[in-house]
């Protein structure tokens, strides 16, 4: 990898698409899991390759490509949300999900599964969203999670506490939200 | 040392992973064990975690991975484009260019000064006049080169004269006379309203939270990086775009992708495509369909459901919404392109439920009917793709060749040329692969498949 991002930096057309493919599935999952399901999304992605490349001068190497990425991917997906007019956001209903229980086939199920995880995201503040899904979608962890998203360790564990206690409540308050969410898995 | 909830809370995800070192994970179970409500919790994360962690978007497709590849690399390349933008005037005016006098520069700056002192308040400018040939005006005062255009800004382009404006960003607008133009929005959310006349855009890239939207009475073009024109007059508006994508809204709601080598227009023109939907899937009976009123307005909302139906991975809703598309022969006027689109998309539909040859012949068929050149040479390839990775490379090479033919300045041209070099070498036709190693040299000399394309061409004259 190393040797494949100093060919990039070196203008390797080559190198540089390789980098593109290789990492275009991750870009794509955690802007897209900052922002849901949203028409922008590849114009977002886009965005973030086209600041990587043009910045590759600056990527020193002390950390791993793929994080170095993310921290743009967050940068530039965060920086696109604040600019944003506020969104109402519909929260879930008992009975919405009631009928939303996962059918057997495994697709509907997770397509289900996805669109209820959306929600619940939506329903979180920007940065304890970014928070959560780096640490609990992602796997990275804490430190790695406040150094992709430029914030302390401290800060990065109240917001991902904040995020967690928000999705425990609703689970309690409609247990089947973790039928629904981890039926495709199932 | 017990540890207290909230530690343990702070440690459920790196529990679950198996991230704790061995003395913090020893203190950690002897909390759970003594404490019911933590215990809870991990075990709620434990059974949460590995299902909410599959349940991610489905990743771009193959195509669409590659478009998105192309537009990343113009947009890499996009500042050396929009330098090279100044010397097109030259080309875009036949009479010459013609730099305004000493004198209408001082005139201007003083309407500037003037309106600076008495505006405290005014927008900052977000363009400046590059060029002029001919006359041009904003708000009856001569416009100089070196002047900076705020919103609100209305400019006036004579007959057989032109004018060239820079904008923020490093994008290039020309106007060609007579031509009326107003500034509006803002150097981030540009929108220029053309009231008449012709204005060629060279728009370098744009961030996801910017727009660029060229605006005429019944037609907007929004863009994020790329060489278009828009000419509109009484009769209508035409939108030609050379080089990327945009997307033109018009008056009645309905929207239009525009690709390179395409064009879209407002004025109505005879010869218009065949009926809607395939005809294999098609639903019998509905053939003379009840009114014509509203047909390109429900064939937009059927492509959008199958588009929206194929994102969501379920290829075989998106078949059965195309094949319910009513068919509506004696609406071809006014459903148009988007009768292409549905086919398009039946195509990818019979890809993704698996049904191959199916795909092949819808993607093939599509380039029997009107379709536009950047259509019939996406769908080309995606054929070729398919045949190639079925094994038949001799079908592969042919159509890749069609889709290079189809439009041979298009997106997919590198892309395209690549595939059938490879595909004919694997097909054993070397004569053919050396022919086309050549002809990738020629065209791209330093391609991401040059090597490839050198030994080929080696191969080839050594046989």
């Amino acid at each position: 990898m190393a040797a494949l991002v100093a060919r990039a930096r070196q203008g390797d057309g080559a190198a540089i698409e390789t980098l593109f493919h290789l990492h275009l599935p991750g870009v794509h999952r955690v802007v897209y899991r900052l922002v849901g399901p949203q028409p922008d999304v590849e114009d977002l992605v886009q965005t973030v390759f086209v600041e990587a490349f043009r910045s590759l001068a600056g990527f020193r190497g002390d950390a791993l490509f793929s994080t170095w990425l993310q921290r743009i991917a967050v940068r530039v997906t965060m920086h696109a949300i604040r600019r944003r007019p506020p969104v109402a956001v519909p929260l879930l209903s008992d009975s919405e999900l009631a009928s939303d229980v996962p059918g057997p086939e495994r697709t509907a199920a997770a397509r289900e599964g996805l669109a209820l995880l959306d929600q619940l995201l939506a329903e979180l503040r920007p940065k304890r969203r970014a928070a959560f899904v780096l640490h609990v979608l992602e796997g990275h962890s804490i430190e790695e999670a406040a150094a992709i998203l430029n914030a302390t360790t401290a800060a990065v564990k109240v917001r991902i506490h904040d995020a967690r206690r928000h999705i425990e409540k609703r689970i309690a308050r409609n247990p089947a939200l973790v039928a629904a969410l981890t039926g495709a898995a199932q | 040392m017990t540890m207290t909830c909230g530690e343990t809370e702070a440690r459920l995800v790196d529990i679950v992973d198996g991230r704790l070192d061995p003395p913090t994970e020893m203190r950690v179970h002897a909390h759970l064990e003594g404490c019911a409500a933590c215990r809870g919790k991990a075990e709620l994360w434990r059974t949460l975690l590995p299902g909410m962690r599959t349940l991610a978007p489905t990743p771009p497709t193959d195509l669409a991975a590659r478009r998105l590849q192309v537009d990343v690399m113009r947009a890499l390349r996009a500042p050396a484009a929009a330098r090279r933008a100044l010397p097109r005037l030259k080309t875009f005016l036949a009479g010459g260019l013609v730099l305004a006098g000493a004198a209408a520069a001082i005139v201007l700056w003083l309407h500037a000064a003037r309106t600076t002192t008495t505006t405290a308040r005014a927008p900052a400018p977000y363009a400046t006049v590059k060029q002029i040939a001919g006359r041009a005006v904003t708000h009856g005062q001569t416009l100089a080169v070196g002047a900076p255009l705020s919103t609100g800004a209305e400019i006036e382009v004579a007959a057989e004269a032109g004018a060239e404006l820079g904008l923020d960003r490093g994008s290039t607008v020309r106007l060609a006379g007579p031509a009326r133009l107003t500034l509006a929005g803002t150097a981030r959310d540009v929108e220029l309203r053309l009231g008449d006349g012709t204005l060629e855009a060279e728009v370098a890239h744009r961030l996801a939270n910017e727009t660029f939207v060229v605006s005429t009475r019944d037609a907007r073009v929004e863009v994020r990086g790329t060489r278009f024109r828009v000419t509109t007059g009484a009769a209508g508006s035409t939108v030609r775009v050379d080089e990327g994508i945009v997307a033109v809204r018009f008056a009645d709601g309905s929207s239009r992708l525009v690709a390179a080598g395409e064009e879209a227009t407002t004025i109505v023109a005879a010869g218009a495509p065949d009926g809607l939907a395939p005809p294999d899937e098609a639903p019998e009976g509905t053939v003379d369909g009840p009114s014509c009123t509203g047909a390109a307005r429900r064939c937009q909302s059927a492509a959008r459901e199958a588009r929206e139906s194929m994102r969501d991975g379920d290829s075989a809703g998106a078949l059965r919404i195309v094949a319910g598309a009513t068919r509506t022969a004696h609406c071809a006027r006014e459903v148009g392109a988007c009768a292409d689109e549905l086919r398009y998309l039946r195509a990818e539909a019979l890809r993704g439920t698996g049904r191959i040859d199916d795909a092949i012949a819808a993607y093939r068929g599509l380039t029997r009917g009107p379709a536009t050149a950047a259509m019939r040479q996406n769908a080309l390839y995606a054929a070729a793709e398919l045949e190639r990775r079925q094994g038949r490379m001799a079908d592969a090479r042919a159509d890749y060749e069609s889709a290079l033919a189809a439009a041979p300045r298009g997106v997919l041209r590198e892309e395209a040329l690549i595939g059938a070099m490879e595909s004919a070498a694997l097909a054993g036709e070397h004569a053919r692969a050396a022919a086309l190693g050549q002809r990738y040299l020629s065209d791209f000399p330093r391609g991401r498949a040059a090597q490839t394309a050198d030994r080929l061409a080696r191969e080839g004259a050594g046989r």
